[in-house]
């Protein structure tokens, strides 16, 4: 079995390095844009997220989760912290309009394909949910809005939004262990 | 790895859930820090592996780093890989060891001082490692001067030891004049190089060399 890049780098192989950047530096770089609101403040965290990934690059199991997955959960917790620590910036971030979301579609199915099988398990989950729970979701976990910010701007309880934040996140979790017990059963 | 169930428990959930979307206050880490405690077989990171799923799910467009940035983050995981350390720059040199373990632990690892082949290059210092097995090397250069990419950058060649043909080691820049890590990797197949030597050229760098070498390293064979 071909190793992933990050344990190309546990094991030392330098060419892995660029690679790892090339190959998710534009997500993390995205992912830090939405969530702070400022460039300098944005180049820092990435610069975190990727020391993190070095440093634990030796942890990483494949089993588990797949590298983008792994590598967007270490960018999410880098930034959700980062955030956490300037809060005075959690509802000045960038914003999009909520009319210009769009719920998951097939043009993000064939870019969850490219990334990953996790990523189109993801788009399957996402896609049962209904479109307002994909919205509020993708407002949570892709643009960054804290709970808060998405109750008051959809006038919707802060009790509901945490609800189908969860639920959400559930039906994601259910379909990927779902399909990793397949994958074992199939294994020789 | 046979994923934990998750807790049946609703609070337990919704703290999950947060922990994974906006993070928790030190009140709510508490609780769930407290639980997992009693439960340990909990898996903490469930909603996070979701919520990261879910995040390449809706990622649809993706901005390319700043080259400054992503210089940054490549200067940094060289030095991360060799085990020098990341943060405030430094001038340790990489021991034999490091590049050896650089290169995938590549048996064959040769390594070449550079000394200057042009005036005002005398203060030029770090080296060449190489690897025949790997195909692949690594430059470690101290004070060689900052570079304009749009005017210019440096290329590398690789003198192949039969042809003595130099073969394009690719384009990089200097960015500070500061200590730079490069790990090379030629298109052309090079058998057991004699030297290494760099030279300057127009963006994007040439098919041949066109300018003097302004530093050299030689291998000892």
């Amino acid at each position: 079995m071909n190793q992933t890049l990050l344990q190309r780098i546990a094991a030392g192989d330098l060419a892995a390095v660029q690679e790892c950047i090339d190959r998710y530096g534009g997500l993390v770089w995205s992912l830090a844009r939405r969530f702070l609101a400022g460039q300098a403040d944005a180049e820092d965290a990435v610069q975190d997220v990727f020391i993190e990934l070095w440093k634990s690059a030796a942890r990483y199991d494949p089993d588990v989760a797949a590298e983008a997955t792994f590598v967007a959960m270490i960018a999410r917790r880098r930034l959700i912290d980062r955030r956490r620590r300037i809060s005075r910036q959690i509802e000045s971030g960038p914003t999009v309009p909520v009319e210009e979301i769009d719920v998951p579609g097939q043009a993000d199915q064939v870019q969850a394909v490219e990334t990953s099988d996790e990523a189109a398990l993801a788009a399957e989950a996402l896609g049962s949910l209904r479109p307002e729970q994909q919205r509020i979701l993708r407002l949570s976990v892709y643009d960054g809005w804290s709970h808060q910010k998405i109750a008051d701007h959809l006038q919707m309880p802060l009790g509901t939004v945490k609800t189908h934040v969860r639920r959400g996140l559930i039906r994601v979790r259910e379909l990927l262990a779902q399909r990793q017990a397949e994958q074992r059963e199939a294994a020789p | 790895m046979t994923p934990a169930r998750l807790p049946d428990d609703d609070r337990i959930l919704q703290l999950l859930a947060d922990e994974a979307t906006e993070g928790l206050a030190p009140a709510d880490q508490a609780e769930l820090d407290d639980y997992q405690r009693r439960q340990p077989d909990l898996d903490r990171d469930a909603l996070q592996r979701a919520a990261a799923a879910a995040t390449l799910a809706f990622s649809r467009m993706r901005s390319p780093l700043p080259p400054t940035l992503e210089r940054r983050l490549t200067h940094e995981g060289y030095r991360a890989v060799l085990g020098l350390g990341t943060g405030a720059p430094d001038h340790r040199t990489p021991s034999a060891a490091q590049v050896s373990r650089l290169l995938a632990g590549a048996p064959d690892v040769v390594r070449a001082t550079w000394r200057a082949a042009q005036p005002g290059c005398e203060r030029v210092a770090g080296e060449a490692a190489w690897s025949d097995a790997r195909q692949a090397g690594l430059l470690v250069l101290r004070g060689l001067p900052a570079n304009d990419p749009h005017r210019r950058q440096y290329q590398l060649w690789i003198i192949d030891q039969r042809s003595g043909t130099p073969v394009d080691g690719g384009v990089f820049d200097i960015p500070s004049g500061d200590e730079v890590l490069i790990p090379f990797a030629p298109r052309v197949p090079v058998r057991t190089p004699r030297a290494f030597a760099i030279t300057l050229a127009p963006p994007g760098g040439v098919a041949a060399p066109g300018g003097p070498w302004l530093v050299v390293a030689t291998l000892n064979q």
